[in-house]
């Protein structure tokens, strides 16, 4: 083991760091559906009684979701889908930054539906979700990008987000929402 | 035929639907790692319920939360128990919501919307 890999700066910095960002919940590594249910459990001792559980909890469960299915395996020691996830929660909203991997070759088709979806109001969202959920079948992998449907009808404001190219196989993409409660 | 239980589970709901009572309840959070493994036998046992359903159909919906992929679950639950409309038998929906969670009683709306069965929506009693 590498010496002083982490010292005790470095773990009161980091501390400070988070606590300055508001952030009630951090996670980097694989994301699996286990993980999703845990982040969730500790989610929700955060009480949001304005607006009650599900559009805060709804978006939280779509992004860690959407690594689950869609990431890429980073190959590195071991196949894994890596990503982060971090949930902040200031004044009425929460915060929510995630990002994963994903290989270059899906990059064009997740962007042009988010640019898609992002210009949309919300009536032409609820239409279009409509005209999905009548159309497809239950089986249909990812239900045909209705979540990213759901999480810009329960965003405040646009989405954000970002694709980085990291090398020749994958894009590093983070998404950026707020909710209101 | 039998009637259909599951219990829930932190990412699955409890399915209470019994026959003699016509009561078909689903409660708690669904957002599962393989929508069709848990809606599937669901859908097919309704198949066979609407073959011999009871006097009254009520279903009742009482979620917390839900994933995108859980919308056409419901969708398609609610589809099946629609061909009740029209014959002698009748099928309600009660679609329960905590007292603030609007954004609840409106998808319980839309879904109102998408089918021909009579809702009536509900508050839900938050536990202790």
């Amino acid at each position: 083991m590498e010496e002083k890999w982490i010292d005790h700066n470095t773990c009161f910095d980091w501390y400070s760091k988070l606590e300055e960002e508001n952030l009630v919940l951090s996670f980097k590594g694989e994301f699996n559906h286990e993980l999703v249910k845990a982040i969730l459990v500790l989610t929700e001792q955060y009480k949001v009684d304005k607006v009650g559980p599900s559009r805060i909890f709804g978006v939280i469960v779509e992004c860690l979701q959407n690594i689950c299915k869609h990431g890429a395996l980073v190959e590195n020691e071991k196949k894994m889908r890596s990503g982060i996830v971090l949930i902040g929660k200031q004044n009425n909203e929460f915060l929510i930054g995630a990002g994963n991997f994903v290989y270059n070759d899906k990059v064009e088709v997740l962007k042009s539906r988010y640019d898609m979806v992002n210009e949309m109001d919300e009536d032409g969202l609820r239409q279009l979700q409509h005209g999905i959920l009548v159309n497809s079948s239950l089986s249909e992998d990812g239900n045909a990008g209705i979540g990213i449907i759901y999480m810009a009808r329960k965003t405040e404001g646009k989405m954000k987000y970002c694709f980085q190219k990291i090398d020749k196989k994958v894009t590093f993409f983070s998404l950026q929402l707020a909710v209101k409660f | 035929m039998e009637n259909y239980f599951k219990e829930g589970d932190a990412d699955v709901p409890m399915f209470d639907f019994n026959i003699k009572s016509g009561k078909m309840i689903i409660r708690g959070r669904s957002f599962p790692e393989d929508t069709v493994e848990v809606y599937l036998p669901v859908l097919d046992w309704i198949d066979v319920y609407i073959t011999i359903p009871a006097d009254l159909t009520l279903v009742q919906f009482e979620l917390d939360y839900f994933n995108s992929s859980t919308y056409k679950a419901i969708l398609n639950i609610l589809l099946k128990f629609e061909k009740l409309m029209g014959s002698d038998k009748k099928v309600r929906v009660e679609w329960f919501y905590h007292e603030r969670d609007i954004d609840m009683k409106e998808v319980g709306e839309e879904f109102e919307g998408l089918v021909d069965i009579p809702f009536s929506f509900r508050i839900k009693q938050v536990n202790a």
